[in-house]
């Protein structure tokens, strides 16, 4: 069954299992962008579960507008990161306080994978940084590229944001990750 | 300028503006399946970036910084798992919030989550009423109640003293009629009168649009099609020699 069929079971029945179905399809795409847009596991966890019960709480509507169950929830995901992260920006500007350091958890969805953490952490470190110091749009449209492995087109339809400017805006993304990565790794990255 | 395949072999700054798309292609390739048909290079680029990166050792560091890139985002930025009690608390809270809606709130499209109005009759009237009894009790209580109704809300006072010497203007035995009783313009009632009767007229009127469909639909299905008219017509149909077609019809 399809995402759109679940929906539409969900909110013609108003059974609650259907609802848990698509939970289950979404939590881990919700909670991932949450976690790197953010850089922090517990707010993260917060926003996940804001965004669920958003969904459950507009089910009708996004039935309604035939909306695409997991562009609705990554556009929401999203504005809702990025006004926590306005907030956390003016807080931390107030104190005077520098810039958390990052304290994602590894844990992939299928399962962790100890060599391939071992092999990728320092690389992954810089990473995880550099992505993170990236200005908007790119990287949210890098995130949902590389991390949600989403096609050009359901990027466009997630941000709201014309098929070309996606790819322009990956494809400068990914030039400023390369650039940042060679200041700080040298050419050893390319290995 | 878009370069093109009869253009001089492109320079470096062109090339390395094709390394995401060229890539792209490799890694999804259009018309395959899960392939992605935005990411795409023309064959006449790809061949020329493949060309010069194969003199080029800058642009070639550039496409392995690319690959490498793409790869580590995939292992460094894997999907992660949500908490188990992330999704606890959402089922959790859900499940309140659909225990605490009210009736109306369900989708009157499930079939289930409706009470059949017979059965809201019945538990009213304190249970043990079957449900035909109901719906063709409703029936005749319709159709004593449907003339009174309509003469008391359509024709208000036709039933009062005088009305039938209203409607045919005969005389009153004190020698007036009851229109000549009340001030001219201003009949039998005040205008706030009127007001509030129509507003009661209009809840009655729509009360009984709503217990007559409902009544209708369920004396159709319950009583008459399978209890009096079916058993009826095959009776007579037997006891008048009916034709085969006839009894066939009937047939339930």
């Amino acid at each position: 069954m399809t995402s759109k069929q679940k929906l539409r079971s969900a909110v013609c029945s108003g059974v609650l299992g259907d609802f848990q179905a698509l939970v289950e399809d979404h939590r881990d795409r919700v909670y991932s962008l949450a976690c790197y847009l953010l850089g922090d596991r517990e707010e993260a966890a917060d926003v996940t579960q804001d965004v669920l019960l958003r969904l459950w709480r507009n089910l009708p509507e996004l039935d309604s507008e035939d909306g695409n169950v997991s562009a609705w929830l990554l556009r929401v995901t999203r504005n809702r990161c990025f006004d926590l992260m306005r907030k956390r920006r003016s807080r931390r500007s107030a104190l005077g306080l520098a810039e958390e350091p990052d304290s994602i958890d590894l844990t992939p969805a299928d399962g962790p994978d100890p060599e391939r953490l071992a092999s990728s952490s320092d690389l992954g470190r810089h990473l995880r940084r550099a992505v993170r110091e990236l200005d908007e749009p790119y990287r949210s449209v890098l995130i949902l590229r590389e991390v949600q492995e989403m096609k050009y087109r359901e990027i466009s339809e997630t941000l709201e944001m014309p098929l070309n400017t996606v790819k322009v805006n990956i494809h400068r993304g990914r030039k400023m990750l390369r650039d940042r990565l060679q200041e700080v790794m040298g050419h050893a990255v390319a290995c | 300028m878009p370069w093109r395949a009869d253009d001089s072999a492109p320079g470096c700054d062109r090339v390395r503006d094709w390394i995401d798309p060229y890539l792209d292609a490799l890694e999804e390739p259009a018309g395959t399946a899960g392939g992605d048909p935005d990411a795409a290079l023309d064959p006449a680029r790809r061949e020329a970036l493949e060309a010069h990166a194969a003199d080029c050792p800058d642009c070639r560091t550039e496409l392995a910084l690319a690959r490498r890139l793409r790869r580590e985002l995939r292992h460094g930025l894997p999907l992660l798992s949500c908490p188990p009690e992330v999704t606890d608390a959402v089922l959790r809270i859900a499940a309140a919030e659909a225990a605490e809606a009210e009736p109306a709130d369900r989708p009157a499209s499930h079939p289930d989550t409706r009470e059949h109005w017979t059965d809201r009759l019945a538990a009213w009237l304190g249970g043990g009423v079957p449900r035909p009894a109901l719906a063709a009790a409703a029936l005749v209580l319709l159709a004593l109640a449907g003339p009174l109704l309509y003469r008391s809300v359509i024709e208000p006072g036709a039933d009062t003293p005088g009305a039938a010497a209203d409607r045919t203007g005969a005389e009153s035995p004190d020698g007036a009629s009851d229109l000549d009783s009340h001030p001219p313009g201003d009949a039998a009632f005040t205008e706030a009168e009127i007001a509030e009767a129509e507003e009661q007229a209009r809840m009655i009127l729509a009360y009984v649009a709503s217990v007559g469909r409902d009544a209708g639909r369920a004396v159709q299905e319950e009583v008459f099609d399978p209890g009096i008219v079916r058993p009826t017509r095959q009776a007579v149909a037997g006891i008048g020699g009916g034709t085969d077609e006839a009894a066939r019809r009937n047939r339930p």
